[in-house]
C-alpha cells in the first residue's frame, strides 16, 4: 500500500490508520454552524446577517433531506415554511439541542405531516449483522470461493489504480447522487446526513429519533449499496 | 461465527461475509473489543475486505463530494423571511 497517492482532487484517505470522519474536508455543518453561540441570541435580536448566514449555510442541506420525502418544488416550500417558524419560535428555543438539530427538526415535523411515511422501526431480524434476503451487502457471487464460502472468489479490483478522470468525472458524481435517490427512504434519509452532509452518528441518530443501531444498519446497508453501484459503473466504464 | 461446513483459513476467524458486515460498525469505533480483534485480524491476512474497506471509504468520499450540487443557496422567498423578521423585532422592541 506504500506510495499509493489519492486519485481524487482533495485527499483520499486510506482507511484503517483513522477512525470515522477522517474521510471529510470539511468540518461538518452542524459543527460550523452550532460553534457560533451567540447565533441564538442574534436571531433574537432580528438580526438580519445572522439570520442570512444561518438560512444560507443550512438551506441546502434541509432542501436536500426535505427531498427524500417530498419532490424538489414541495421540499422548497416545505424548507421555507420552517424558516417562518424558526423566526417564530426562536424565543421559546430552549437550547437543549443545537439550533442546527432544533430547525432539522422543525423541517421533518413538517414534512413528515405533508408526507407521512411507515414508522422507520426495523424488525428484528433486520437488526443483525448478517445479511437478510432483502439486503445483500456484496452480491453472493462474488463470496464463493472455492471450497471457502463466504470468501471473496477474487479480491474486489482497487479503484485507486483507476485514471483519475473516471472517478473524479461528473458521470460518477451523478451515478452516485442517482444512487442515493433510488436507496429506500430511511437509508437515504441517514445516508444523506451521514455521508452528504458529514454529520457523525450522535446528531443523525439525536435528530432523526432513531436509535444508534437502527442508525447503523441503515447506513450500513446504504453505504453497500451505493459500493455495489459504483462497482457496477466503474466495471462498465 | 464459522462452522464445520465453513471452514475458515488458518488465522481467520471470521469469514469474509462476516467482516463485510462489521465494516460500518469498524469505521464508527463501534465494535466491541472482541470483534475489533477478529476484524482487524482478518484484514491483515484478507486483500478481498481491506479492498472491500477502502471502496466503502471512496463511497463515502465521492458522496460526500456530491453535496455540491446546484441547489439554490436561499429560500425562494427569503424577503419575505427578512419581512418577518423586521416586523416580529418591531414588535418586541417598538421604535418609538
Amino acid at each position: 500500500m506504500k506510495g499509493r497517492t489519492s486519485v481524487m482532487n482533495r485527499p483520499y484517505v486510506p482507511s484503517r490508520l483513522f477512525g470515522d470522519s477522517a474521510h471529510l474536508d470539511r468540518p461538518p455543518t452542524i459543527l460550523r454552524v452550532v460553534s457560533d453561540s451567540g447565533t441564538v441570541a442574534a436571531l433574537r435580536a432580528g438580526d438580519e446577517d445572522a439570520f442570512r448566514t444561518i438560512v444560507a449555510t443550512l438551506n441546502p442541506g434541509l432542501t436536500r433531506l426535505a427531498r427524500t420525502y417530498v419532490t424538489q418544488a414541495i421540499a422548497e416550500d416545505v424548507v421555507q415554511e420552517t424558516w417562518a417558524a424558526v423566526i417564530k419560535s426562536i424565543d421559546a428555543f430552549e437550547e437543549r439541542s443545537s439550533l442546527t438539530t432544533w430547525i432539522y427538526r422543525i423541517m421533518l415535523n413538517k414534512v413528515r405531516t405533508v408526507a407521512p411515511r411507515e414508522a422507520k422501526i426495523l424488525p428484528f431480524a433486520a437488526m443483525g449483522r448478517t445479511s437478510d434476503g432483502e439486503h445483500q451487502s456484496v452480491d453472493p457471487d462474488q463470496l464463493m470461493a472455492e471450497g471457502r464460502p463466504g470468501h471473496w472468489t477474487t479480491a474486489p479490483p482497487l479503484w485507486q489504480r483507476l485514471p483519475a478522470e473516471q472517478l473524479e468525472s461528473d458521470e460518477a458524481f451523478k451515478t452516485i447522487t442517482a444512487a442515493i435517490d433510488q436507496l429506500p427512504p430511511a437509508q437515504q434519509e441517514v445516508v444523506t446526513l451521514r455521508d452528504v452532509h458529514g454529520w457523525t452518528a450522535d446528531e443523525v441518530c439525536h435528530t432523526l429519533g432513531i436509535s444508534s443501531v437502527n442508525q447503523r444498519v441503515l447506513l450500513h446497508r446504504g453505504r453497500t449499496t451505493l459500493r455495489s453501484t459504483l462497482e457496477e459503473y466503474l466495471t462498465d466504464v | 461465527m464459522s462452522d464445520s461446513s465453513n471452514p475458515t483459513p488458518p488465522g481467520f476467524s471470521i469469514r469474509c461475509a462476516d467482516a463485510i458486515e462489521l465494516v460500518t460498525e469498524y469505521l464508527d469505533d463501534a465494535l466491541n473489543s472482541a470483534d475489533l480483534i477478529a476484524f482487524e485480524a482478518h484484514l491483515d491476512g484478507c486483500e478481498g475486505c481491506t479492498v472491500f474497506v477502502d471502496q466503502i471509504h471512496m463511497t463515502i468520499h465521492l458522496a460526500n463530494a456530491a453535496n455540491d450540487e446546484r441547489l439554490d443557496v436561499m429560500p425562494a422567498d427569503f424577503d419575505g423571511l427578512l419581512a418577518q423578521l423586521r416586523a416580529q423585532t418591531d414588535r418586541k422592541h417598538p421604535r418609538s
